[in-house]
């Protein structure tokens, strides 16, 4: 059922016009720069759930211009995986915007950051409300290349160098992604989302399209050996923006990804051909390196962004599988991982602003001078490991049954064995924190030096959702997610 | 309007007319300030409505001093002439504007600058309206005269010698298209193209030798002067080495003019079979990938800003050629979108370079960290310029490559879309270090800078807006475009 709607388009107007208003207005007033970049990614996220109603009921929201840039046009889409990414998107922006606004006010150039920060929401909501390649093509170069300015924020060597690396891997992506589009144009005349696919049929241009998407995605979402730019660029980042980009902005490769094998091919295609074999290769070396190398991480920010990078393993894993239930698993992970990463980057900002140290090995007896900075960061960490009943154990446990369905139990015990990693490279940390550190420590415990309320309930709410979410009568965003995979499946049928 | 078919005469007469009173009056600048804005704005006019009749007619015809053809000389007026035109006279207006603001600073003599600028303009709307292949060399040697003076008029010792070579190999390629000509009035008796076409209908396959001798003339001599790879040699010292809005206008219009002055003696002159018949198109495709790839390899290891620009020229040439010899519809498309794109990206590139060189003094790459933040408005006019070169959505670059990769897979030439997609990475990796290191780099010495009144901004932002409107929306262009695309299939 497709209704008409401004409803997705509203969602990317008022973070993009937001940003002229806050430019033009920084100048003069600080206070409002830092409520209007909040309130444009509340009013981003109220307008997105408004229409949790209609979404439930199973319509999907519909705007087209295909007059602004013909022959392509644009135009605005918001179905059940639409409405999911969109509401994680700017519910988290919402909240990263507020822990930034106490976590950047020691910092310089906050009259570019702001602007940038809401900007790149526009980005992002663009991307998962977008109705066609085309107009995801667009918004994602904004997001892309806006995220760019936050990268290197602190205009240092190495924040110059890693996001050289960064802005060069993004034009190397977008061309990739521009051919495989010029590619789908030239097969199937449109490029817009059709549930059941445009290309029925595999053929040579559509493979080169394929691979196309496959690195055009592939680097955004960090799949290895595509993730080169990934490690370097999250952690030179602010905290904030780092949370953005490990949280959410690789996501939008993932969400490509799943639109493009199921909304632009046929996927059964896909699977005919076998070109989601080479998926699975890519996912299993990618889940295997990121956990992996984050191990050898000492400084905690590299090591999150390593994690990220095994993590994006698992979702194009689930692709991969093209399996109903390793979908809804997909689906869910890329909403739970949203949640996890962005607390554990939000702790882990907290962790440095307070004491500056970055080193995991220098965390001995922290976590009792912070204990509820310390409580978000582990409640997100053993949601990483996949202790039930957090959101983490959920995905993995749809993974892995869709791994089952699939007769590739060779991929749980690849899901184990990343869990069994991920303990390995975030316990000790909590570990250290809580009890390490010696009896010397522990009579100093001060928990003034917790951070302040501002930074602070973001990340317990995060870490709240986590634990909570799967506890409730009704998992929401579970629903949401099966709902999404079960119309990529049935719809093609 | 009953006259509207002299309008493609007056474009080009109320220039050349101009051009004749800007020396007389050289004492008194301001009027001829004006004087030559207002020939720029007025022939905008003409070319508009030029434009404009052809889009609801058809291609005309406009017979000079009532002399009937074929021994008077008449416009052939079509989509790509009025198209082309129109291009020129538009982007000649902020053009001027510039010249008009910086002539003074730039160049010794101001009313001669203008005058060079007025009949090289009048010129490049001579090549691409005439009907007649005379009157066409005539056009050319004006125009490479006059460009070889604007490039000259700086007085320095570089851009004298770079004027000197330039001039050399122009008379070259003057050579080889007069010889050319000379070859086709031998077999065919006419200079009037229609009538030429319609001769060699009958007469080519008795002189295959003397057709394919005067193609292979016309396609060096257009060549060397539309600087297709090898024959680019003379255009980076020359582009570089001239005042800003010569620069913009050299590059921006001047070498397109003779690009579709080639393609118009294809299909109106020799007629498409003729073309198809010789090795012509996997030719011009060599040179063309040649040209995209080694003009980007070149421009990657400048340290010059404004010979980056001409080495990006170079590549850019090499789209346009690549569009055309693709020969299918959207890749002509794109061909003709890319010399709109391409003169209003290279020239917000170029006026936004200028002013950087004028404000800062800053010529070379490295002298630009941290600038960015004293020239926002103006770096901000380069970013574009280099996003859209870049082939971001959004810009109107992008449009163009749109249409040239669509018609190359088109063709079923899937490398050639890949050629596009490579040097719009090594667009990315010699453009964006400059802007990254303007914006977040280290401040120099050169901190007293600023950005230049608003008189000389506006300009650069004009078309650094052209850029944004057509990116967003190409509309505009399009029908025009698409008429002139479908001409070589008639």
């Amino acid at each position: 059922m497709q209704n008409t709607s401004m409803v997705p388009v509203y969602a990317v107007l008022i973070p993009l016009l937001t940003t002229v208003v806050i430019y033009l207005i920084e100048r003069r007033s600080w206070q409002w720069r830092n409520r209007l970049s909040t309130l444009a990614c509340l009013g981003s996220f109220l307008v997105v759930i408004s229409q949790y109603q209609a979404i439930q009921q199973g319509s999907t929201l519909v705007a087209k211009y295909p007059t602004i840039m013909p022959p392509l046009g644009l135009s605005f889409r918001m179905d059940s995986l639409g409405f999911l990414a969109a509401a994680v998107i700017s519910g988290v922006w919402f909240l990263v915007t507020v822990y930034a606004t106490e976590y950047m006010a020691k910092e310089h150039h906050k009259n570019r950051f702001y602007p940038f920060l809401v900007l790149t929401l526009a980005g992002a909501m663009g991307v998962v409300l977008s109705g066609d390649l085309f107009t995801f093509f667009l918004s994602f170069e904004l997001m892309s290349l806006s995220a760019y300015v936050l990268v290197v924020h602190e205009e240092t060597e190495e924040a110059m160098k890693a996001g050289y690396k960064y802005l060069i891997l993004t034009i190397v992506g977008g061309l990739a992604l521009f051919f495989a589009i010029v590619a789908v144009f030239e097969l199937a005349g449109t490029v817009a989302f059709v549930p059941g696919g445009l290309i029925k049929e595999p053929s040579r241009l559509a493979l080169f399209a394929f691979i196309g998407f496959f690195i055009g995605f592939g680097i955004k979402a960090g799949i290895v050996p595509l993730h080169v730019w990934l490690p370097e660029a999250h952690p030179v980042a602010p905290s904030p923006a780092s949370a953005l980009l490990s949280g959410l902005m690789l996501k939008t490769g993932a969400y490509g990804l799943l639109r493009v094998v199921f909304d632009i091919f046929d996927y059964r295609a896909i699977q005919a051909a076998g070109w989601n074999q080479a998926l699975l290769v890519f996912a299993a070396i990618t889940i295997i390196m990121g956990s992996a190398v984050a191990i050898t991480q000492d400084d905690i920010k590299r090591r999150l962004a390593y994690s990220s990078v095994g993590q994006m393993g698992y979702i194009l894993l689930g692709i991969g599988l093209l399996q109903e239930r390793a979908l809804i698993g997909v689906i869910f992970h890329i909403f739970a991982h949203a949640l996890m990463k962005s607390t554990l980057f939000l702790s882990a900002g907290a962790i440095i602003y307070r004491t500056g140290k970055r080193k995991v090995s220098e965390w001995a007896g922290l976590g009792r001078e912070m204990p509820l900075t310390f409580l978000a960061f582990t409640a997100a960490a053993f949601s990483m490991i996949g202790i039930p009943p957090m959101v983490g154990f959920v995905s993995k446990w749809e993974l892995g049954l869709g791994a089952l369905d699939a007769g590739n139990w060779g991929f749980v015990v690849l899901l184990l064995l990343s869990s069994l990693l991920n303990f390995v490279y975030y316990f000790p940390a909590i570990q250290a924190a809580f009890f390490g550190g010696g009896h010397g420590h522990g009579e100093q415990v001060n928990s003034k030096r917790d951070v302040s309320l501002t930074m602070l309930w973001p990340m317990i709410t995060m870490a709240v959702m986590i634990v909570l979410i799967d506890l409730w009568p009704r998992n929401v965003a579970l629903e949401l997610a099966e709902k999404a995979a079960h119309t990529f499946f049935v719809i093609a049928k | 309007m009953n006259n509207i078919e002299h309008y493609p005469v007056l474009t080009i007469v109320v220039l050349l007319a101009t051009a004749f009173v800007v020396p007389v009056l050289y004492k008194k600048q301001k009027l001829i300030t004006w004087l030559f804005l207002g020939a720029g704005a007025v022939s905008f006019w003409f070319a508009l409505g030029t434009a404009a009749r052809v889009m609801s007619t058809g291609t005309f015809a406009s017979v000079l001093g009532s002399w009937p053809v074929p021994f008077g000389i008449e416009l052939q007026v079509d989509a790509l002439g009025a198209f082309t035109s129109l291009v020129f006279a538009t982007l000649a207006l902020p053009i001027f504007w510039h010249a008009a603001m910086t002539a003074k600073k730039e160049v010794g003599s101001v009313s001669g600058y203008f005058t060079l600028l007025l009949l090289l303009t009048a010129a490049l709307h001579g090549i691409v309206l005439t009907g007649d292949i005379f009157n066409m060399f005539v056009f050319i040697e004006i125009s490479s005269l006059a460009a070889v003076a604007i490039i000259a008029i700086k007085l320095t010792k570089e851009s004298i010698e770079a004027s000197f070579r330039y001039l050399v190999l122009s008379a070259l390629g003057s050579g080889g298209i007069l010889f050319a000509i000379a070859l086709i009035f031998m077999i065919t008796g006419h200079l009037n193209m229609e009538f030429i076409y319609e001769t060699l209908l009958s007469t080519a396959g008795h002189y295959p030798l003397n057709v394919t001798t005067a193609i292979g003339f016309m396609l060096v001599g257009f060549g060397v002067k539309a600087a297709l790879f090898p024959l680019h040699v003379w255009l980076p010292d020359a582009h570089s080495n001239a005042p800003t809005a010569s620069s913009a206008i050299l590059s921006g219009l001047v070498v397109k003019a003779y690009i579709v002055g080639f393609i118009r003696l294809v299909y109106l002159a020799f007629g498409t079979e003729i073309f198809l018949s010789l090795p012509l198109r996997p030719i011009l495709l060599t040179m063309a990938t040649a040209a995209i790839l080694i003009g980007s390899l070149f421009a990657l290891a400048q340290g010059d800003l404004k010979r980056l620009l001409a080495f990006s020229t170079v590549a850019q040439v090499g789209y346009i050629f690549l569009g055309f010899a693709l020969f299918g519809e959207r890749a002509l498309q794109g061909a003709f979108l890319h010399i709109l794109n391409h003169a209003l990206m290279k020239g917000a590139l170029f006026l936004s370079a200028g002013v950087i060189i004028q404000q800062t003094g800053a010529k070379k790459l490295s002298q630009i960290s941290g600038l960015g933040r004293r020239l926002p408005i103006t770096f901000g006019v380069f970013t574009i310029g280099v996003l859209s070169m870049i082939g971001i959505p959004g810009f109107a670059g992008f449009v163009s490559k749109l249409y040239l990769a669509l018609g190359a897979l088109d063709q079923d030439l899937v490398p050639f879309a890949i050629v596009i997609l490579i040097s719009s990475l090594l667009n990315a990796v010699y453009y964006l270090p400059i802007i990254t290191n303007a914006f977040f780099g280290k401040d120099t010495e050169l901190q007293g800078a600023a950005d230049p009144p608003w008189p000389t901004r506006l300009p650069m932002l004009i078309l650094g807006g052209g850029v944004v409107l057509l990116g967003l929306y190409p509309a505009l262009a399009l029908p025009l475009v698409r008429q002139a695309a479908s001409l070589l299939f008639r």
